[in-house]
């Protein structure tokens, strides 16, 4: 797991070319979007950044999405597996409106620059602007070709990049060049355990079809009092009726046997694991499981499967990343 | 330790309880504009979720102390990290019978 081993202790440079990339502008490309995303877009001023979601219309997830607003629009980001539902539900958005969606996927890149040593790499290939450039904020870099976003899903320092495809090999030779020679590049495949770690959720693999936003555990990323907030009344009623809650559990055992098993307390099944990921620092599994509201809490040890693994449900973050201990926003 | 389904009810119950009067702690004391229900359990507090500072830290620190009647040592300030994590300590410092176990 060297990749792993990058992003936590080191830098490691994630090619994010697969995933979800769409511009929405025009001059009513705010209420476009604000008909759609959870959060209140008229909050987002120009190079700021926001985690919401897509409401489904039954009020569960239909994508999970970073929005940067840019100067004459928004960027909406998301993982591959989110891009039909947020092309379906903008393209309706922005149909009778001044709003025009592009997806900029296949002729622009996506980086993401990840863990405890990536500022001072990013700092060294692009400036020290980059040190002024705080979390769920973007700015433009030297002639305004590359797109900087501080916006995360591993809770390390994070930078995502995003250009014209023909200026990324330049901006991959000054990162490496930047790490003094040090292999930079990484997939994705320590992606799962590092955002279970972090309990950041991906719609795809966390969320089922049945699942609230409140089951989930992503209310937060609504604002309620929006008037055109989209499901609101299925939103509504679902909020009373939460009947699990999604938690972050570290689990005894193997990953690959511990994927939809039951969790029970004495003998009463209470909920199953969801996803599961082996977690190099903490040598045990990581897991989101959903499991009964009246014991979806922090602290609570249980059993998991035929075998009876031990589990433990525990707050998210699992751990704090070195880039978080490491910050001079730390109140310690 | 293995809790019976019962006293697993009666913890959880207890902690919800502890998480609702931290919250609304929050948003008084630091007047956050928000509503309680808003502040997710495992929202950062500082830098990179709620954005909350050094100062904040201070002020969080001496309304768990008052709101919660416990003794928040230098040495716990790793422990002000999250609404759930504020919990944790609260938790720990409470007695056997006060905690819900």
């Amino acid at each position: 797991m060297i990749d792993y081993r990058r992003m936590r202790g080191s830098a490691g440079l994630a090619d994010l070319q697969n995933w979800t990339r769409f511009d929405l502008s025009g001059s009513q490309a705010g209420d476009a979007l604000d008909a759609v995303v959870g959060c209140n877009v008229r909050d987002l001023f120009e190079g700021r950044a926001a985690n919401t979601l897509i409401p489904s219309p039954t009020g569960g997830v239909d994508a999970v999405v970073w929005v940067v607003a840019l100067e004459d629009g928004f960027r909406i980001v998301a993982e591959p597996a989110d891009h039909e539902a947020i092309r379906t539900a903008l393209v309706e958005s922005a149909s009778g409106r001044d709003a025009v969606l592009r997806d900029i996927g296949e002729r622009t890149f996506a980086l993401a620059l990840v863990g405890p040593q990536a500022e001072a790499i990013a700092c060294k290939a692009f400036g020290d602007q980059i040190r002024s450039l705080a979390f769920l904020n973007a700015m433009r870099l030297g002639d305004g070709a590359v797109l900087a976003a501080r916006i995360g899903y591993f809770g390390e320092y994070e930078l995502h990049l995003f250009g014209d495809l023909a200026e990324k090999c330049a901006v991959i030779d000054a990162l490496g060049r930047a790490g003094d020679g040090d292999a930079l590049e990484v997939g994705e495949a320590a992606f799962p355990a590092m955002m279970i770690e972090m309990g950041t959720m991906s719609r795809e693999r966390d969320i089922p079809p049945d699942i609230s936003v409140f089951e989930a555990g992503l209310h937060w990323m609504i604002d309620f009092r929006k008037e055109n907030l989209r499901a609101a009344g299925e939103l509504a009623r679902r909020k009373h009726s939460v009947e699990r809650k999604c938690v972050l559990m570290i689990v005894d055992g193997i990953a690959e046997d511990l994927k939809g098993q039951p969790i029970f307390i004495e003998d009463c099944d209470i909920g199953s694991i969801q996803s599961v990921s082996r977690s190099e620092t903490l040598g045990r599994c990581v897991a989101l499981a959903y499991i009964a509201e009246d014991l979806a809490m922090p602290g609570l040890t249980c059993f998991v499967g035929a075998g009876r693994r031990l589990g433990t449900t525990v707050s998210a973050p699992a751990f704090l990343g070195r880039s978080i201990l490491d910050s001079p926003d730390s109140p310690d | 330790m293995i809790a019976t389904l019962v006293e697993a009810r009666a913890y959880a119950a207890h902690r919800k309880d502890l998480t609702h009067r931290l919250k609304e702690t929050l948003v008084e004391r630091l007047d956050l504009d928000r509503h309680s229900d808003e502040i997710p359990d495992d929202c950062l507090l500082f830098g990179v979720g709620l954005g909350l500072d050094s100062v904040d830290a201070l002020e969080i620190l001496v309304a768990v102390e008052s709101e919660f009647g416990i003794r928040v040592e230098d040495s716990d300030m790793q422990e002000i990290r999250s609404v759930n994590s504020i919990v944790d300590l609260v938790l720990s410092r409470q007695s056997p019978g006060e905690n819900g176990r």
